[in-house]
């Protein structure tokens, strides 16, 4: 029964009007809300799957030696998809010709996700399966080196192989000790005739694994518990590189305006659902004097306002679905595969983010409205300030709290904005109520159209304040999404300098270092850094008797330098001083995980040497930068003996791309990696999510235009009512018009300028707690605020005084 | 003559056709004179009362207040003729919840800017006995208090024509009596001339002349 009535009293209210700001302040926040998550969940699945295809697996496990029987028992019991894998270096020999390789082995379930692009003959293929048994795929540097063609006979140790492909791509790509090598493929079956591996031989057993998240994470542990020095445990979830953390951070901006759009549904539901409540005094009166009780007639408002939810869940959602697709339409290109469906985030953020709104901004109203007396309506009388007000506000509040934390998922971050608005709001009532606080002249001062707005500004102070704090809410989160959208997002693509690195060198042997240099100062390419690499092992040593030493679980890509790498800042101990007394230098994210500090010892195992030493600095890593990045750094004199490749990075012009071609025909064994695609693909995405944020943008706009709209609607009444009597005693329109255009003008202008205030924190936070760039002042939005806060709440003043004057005082009166 | 009417008529769309409120309405009234408009409920008495005071547009006929052809004027030319002639007292009182007694009848003459607005708001407030009560606001007066505000200010602006709609119905017998023999008494010390829209017959009498509304025809 109540839900019939309740779904008929729904009908009616939306048709009427009554409900619909709430509806569109509903729907436009669902729409903003399911777009973004749809869109990020999309995007981050769709970068899952590139991650999980260039790791080979979910999960990568790689050791020195095989795993140990009992721990491979175990993992057989997990309900995972295994390939397995050897890796070692090795020659090939063709014809004469000598080459050290990279020599992957694999089984029969190579590759495990993903495919290979092979090189046949005369056309490309697609491929999942390992070469058949006596073939070899190799890659083109290799063909190139040995001077070979598909079909030749190649020899790896005592076994020769028919070379069937050329590698173009793999899926398991992802850096190893080889990685950068020339490479070989070849079948797992082949690799006991090629009788290279031999007891002290150098090889890595490679493991990759898929399945579903819970039997990944109980491989993880059983994998971790039997760890070794030396083992590494890589995960597709680990994702650190710059493309990952472009997304990410592409996903906090549209996290951002998103936020701001649900925050102001909130406010907008909040201020609607009052005036709902005030309208439906009298028919909640009626009810309760015909028997219905408080539970009854709550029940009765709750339902209206749970069907105004799922509507607005599902007009929201089927909008939002339309916004992601213009989203992903253009990002569809940047990716190999199919964008994936999205999973059901989208919808249980929209369902929550709807129900929070409507159970922290509307019911406490509608507690408000079940319990006010009837005789007290019937009799006209003012209903005392009850708890519901106090419910009002507490709910309000944590709903806003609740709210933020949902989207930013950090609870530092909900606690620093949360108190950055009410500081806002309390500065905003605070400077309205201290503006007007001198008492009022006597009288409306209804014979100028100045006076009378002058009276009204004093007379309406409380009701202003909590207007203006709304008006400066809209016009405040508009320029915040504003500024996102243009100055943060500009800072961010500035912290990729035009002349970034372009292209990696790697494998570069010591004797061919005075050639490199040669060849680019012949062709005019700038000389960077070049560093030397070793692998190493790092073992901390006990700070007391008592205490074992603790592997650090992993190898090291080494290097050594005397000079602080560009990018790098020491931010605890000293860089070294070029004395004996070196030690080490590590980054903060090896100082955090191994919980390493200054002082510490370790010894550092290298090249068949060990060392013993300790931690000299920690420095901070801006691992964004397209340049050779190093978690551990040691002094040149420590390393004095030890055997290295080089890496290093140019920055090549488009104009000298050839340059590299040539490089590549003089250098033959040195890797060259180009990131022009990579750094192309960051930026393209970046600037297509830049898109996807201004149509976030707009929908933050017409929320905040919604909100503003609900504000001014909600002292409607009293201002039609105060316009008809006033107009009853000979008050012209254009005296109404006038004092209401200044009225609203100074309001718009005070919101504008608390909006302003509002921004510029906003932003700041934004910029130093969020996206880490260094704070900067926006000059534009101390302008935009102000002017759009008069101009706009003064057309919308307008309008609604148009809107009243064109009624009948007559009626008016009569009828209200 | 300060009112005069010639065949005044008023209809409105309805969704069964044009609806007839009143029809060829003639009538007249003498500046200080009192006039009764009396009917039941839905026979046109309060269009009528709109009508005269300028606050509506007939549909047809001619109507004068004070000479002004209020048929032929435009809203904002019928408010400026409001403010110089008439004054209102309603059944709800219509009184502006934000200002105070003083303040509330002060309004009227403000938008006059007569420059004594505060002494003659004052005056007529202790007239009609609210001088302990200037200061308060609607809400904190009873019924017949507030109607007595609505008075005070009706009187204060000094209009030549009071149209009072109802002034009893919102109040109780005797809340009732006693306002009615107060409007008389303040109206019998000034020239204007009144006129009154009302059920009660007792208030009816008190009046110069009157006339009978049935089915927006004067009976």
């Amino acid at each position: 029964m109540a839900y019939r009535l309740s779904l008929k009293l729904f009908w009616r209210e939306l048709k009427s009007g009554q409900l619909i700001i709430m509806f569109f302040s509903l729907v436009l926040a669902v729409a903003t809300v399911s777009s973004i998550s749809l869109f990020t969940d999309r995007l981050e699945k769709a970068l899952m799957m590139e991650t999980q295809e260039f790791l080979g697996g979910d999960l990568k496990f790689e050791s020195n030696d095989l795993i140990e029987d009992e721990v491979y028992e175990k993992i057989q019991k997990l309900n995972l998809k295994t390939s397995e894998m050897v890796q070692f270096a090795s020659m090939l020999s063709s014809q004469g010709n000598l080459q050290l390789a990279s020599i992957k082995a694999v089984d029969k379930n190579y590759p495990l996700v993903g495919e290979m692009e092979l090189q046949s003959e005369s056309f490309n293929e697609i491929v999942k399966n390992p070469p058949r048994k006596g073939q070899v795929w190799l890659d083109r540097r290799l063909m190139d080196i040995l001077d070979l063609q598909i079909g030749e006979t190649v020899s790896i140790g005592e076994a020769d192989f028919s070379v069937s492909h050329i590698i173009i791509t793999e899926p398991d790509r992802a850096s190893n000790s080889f990685a950068f090598a020339a490479k070989a493929i070849i079948n797992m079956e082949d690799l006991a005739s090629t009788n290279v591996i031999q007891p002290g031989s150098r090889v890595r057993f490679a493991s990759l694994y898929i399945g579903e998240k819970d039997e990944i994470l109980l491989l993880k542990n059983i994998l971790e518990n039997a760890k070794q020095p030396g083992d590494d445990i890589r995960e597709a979830t680990d994702s650190n590189d710059s493309l990952g953390k472009a997304i990410e951070r592409s996903g906090n901006f549209l996290l951002l305006g998103g936020l701001l759009a649900v925050l102001m549904a909130g406010f907008t539901v909040g201020i609607s659902s009052q005036k709902f409540a005030r309208r439906h005094i009298e028919y909640v009166a009626i009810l309760k004097s015909l028997g219905s009780t408080s539970w009854e007639i709550r029940s009765l408002y709750s339902l209206i306002f749970i069907e105004l939810g799922i509507f607005s869940i599902f007009f929201g959602l089927i909008l939002g679905w339309y916004t992601q697709e213009a989203f992903t339409g253009v990002l569809r290109e940047y990716f190999p595969t199919n964008l994936p469906a999205p999973g059901f985030k989208p919808l249980w953020i929209s369902s929550l983010t709807v129900f929070i709104c409507l159970i922290g901004f509307v019911y406490p109203n509608l507690v408000k409205l079940t319990s006010i007396s009837p005789l007290n309506i019937l009799r006209r009388e003012d209903p005392r300030k009850s708890n519901s007000s106090y419910l009002l506000s507490v709910l309000a509040l944590s709903a806003m709290f609740v709210l933020i934390f949902v989207y930013t998922e950090r609870l530092m971050l909900t606690t620093v904005i949360f108190f950055s608005i009410l500081f806002v709001f309390a500065l905003g009532f605070g400077l309205i109520l201290s503006f007007f606080r001198t008492r009022n002249k006597l009288g409306l001062g209804a014979n100028k159209a100045l006076s009378l707005a002058w009276s009204e500004l004093h007379r309406r102070k409380y009701s202003n304040s909590l207007q203006v704090l709304a008006f400066a809410m809209a016009i405040g989160l508009s320029l915040i999404a504003f500024s996102a959208r243009t100055d943060l997002m500009s800072t961010w693509e500035s912290t990729l300098p035009p002349d970034s690195p372009n292209n990696f060198l790697i494998n570069i042997t010591k004797s061919e270092l005075n050639s490199i240099y040669s060849f680019l100062e012949e062709n005019e390419i700038e000389k960077r850094p070049f560093y030397p690499i070793t692998s190493s092992i790092i073992i901390k040593l006990p700070g007391s008797a008592l205490e074992d030493p603790t592997p650090i679980d992993r190898n090291f890509n080494l290097t050594w330098s005397s000079e602080l790498p560009e990018n790098n800042k020491v931010i605890s101990g000293d860089w070294f001083k070029g004395t004996p007394s070196d030690g080490l230098s590590i980054s903060n994210e090896i100082a955090q995980r191994y919980r390493l500090s200054i002082g510490d010892e370790v010894k550092v195992f290298f090249s068949d040497q060990e060392v013993n030493t300790y931690i000299q600095n920690i420095r901070e890593v801006n691992w964004d930068s397209f340049s050779p990045n190093f978690f551990v750094i040691g002094p040149p004199s420590m390393f004095k003996d030890s055997t290295a490749t080089y890496i290093s990075s140019l920055y090549v012009p488009a104009e000298k791309k050839k340059v590299i071609s040539k490089f590549m025909m003089e250098f033959k064994t040195v890797s060259v990696l180009s990131i022009d695609a990579i750094i192309d693909r960051v930026n393209e995405i970046i600037e297509q999510v830049s898109k996807a944020l201004e149509i976030v943008l707009g929908l933050t706009v017409f929320s905040a235009m919604l909100l503003t709209l609900a504000t001014i609607q909600d002292g409607f009444n009293q201002r039609l009512h105060q316009s008809a009597i006033l107009r009853t005693f000979g008050a012209s329109t254009s005296l109404l018009q006038k004092s209401t255009a200044i009225e609203f003008a100074f309001l718009g202008l005070f919101a504008g300028l608390l909006g302003s205030i509002l921004a510029q924190i906003g932003i700041f936070l934004l910029e130093t707690q969020v996206f880490e760039l260094s704070a900067s002042f926006h000059g534009k939005i101390w302008i935009m605020g102000p002017i759009i806060g008069t101009i706009l709440i003064c057309t919308l003043s307008t309008l609604l005084i148009f809107s009243i004057t064109r009624k009948n005082p007559k009626e008016i009166i009569y009828n209200t | 003559m300060i009112i005069k009417t010639c065949n005044l008529t008023k209809r409105v769309p309805s969704a069964d056709g044009e609806l007839v409120i009143l029809e060829n309405i003639n009538l007249e009234l003498e500046e200080g004179r009192s006039l009764a408009i009396v009917g039941p409920s839905g026979s046109g008495k309060s269009t009528l009362l709109g009508l005269l005071a300028g606050l509506d547009s007939a549909t047809s006929g001619e109507v004068f207040l004070n000479d002004h052809p209020l048929h032929d004027l435009n809203e904002d030319e019928r408010a400026k003729v409001r403010k110089e002639n008439v004054a209102f007292v309603f059944q709800s009182f219509e009184l502006l919840p934000g200002l105070t007694a003083l303040e509330n009848v002060m309004l009227p003459s403000e938008l006059k800017s007569n420059p004594e607005a505060k002494e003659r708001a004052t005056e007529y407030l202790v007239r009609v006995g609210l001088n302990n009560r200037l200061n308060h606001y609607p809400r904190q007066l009873s019924g017949g208090e507030q109607q007595r505000v609505a008075i005070a200010r009706a009187f204060a602006c000094n209009a030549k024509v009071l149209f009072v709609d109802e002034p009893t119905g919102n109040l109780d017998n005797k809340t009732g009596s006693r306002i009615s023999e107060l409007l008389f008494e303040v109206n019998q010390e000034s020239t204007n001339a009144l006129v009154v829209v009302t059920h009660d017959v007792n208030l009816a009498k008190k009046c110069d002349d009157q006339v009978e509304l049935s089915e927006g025809l004067i009976t």
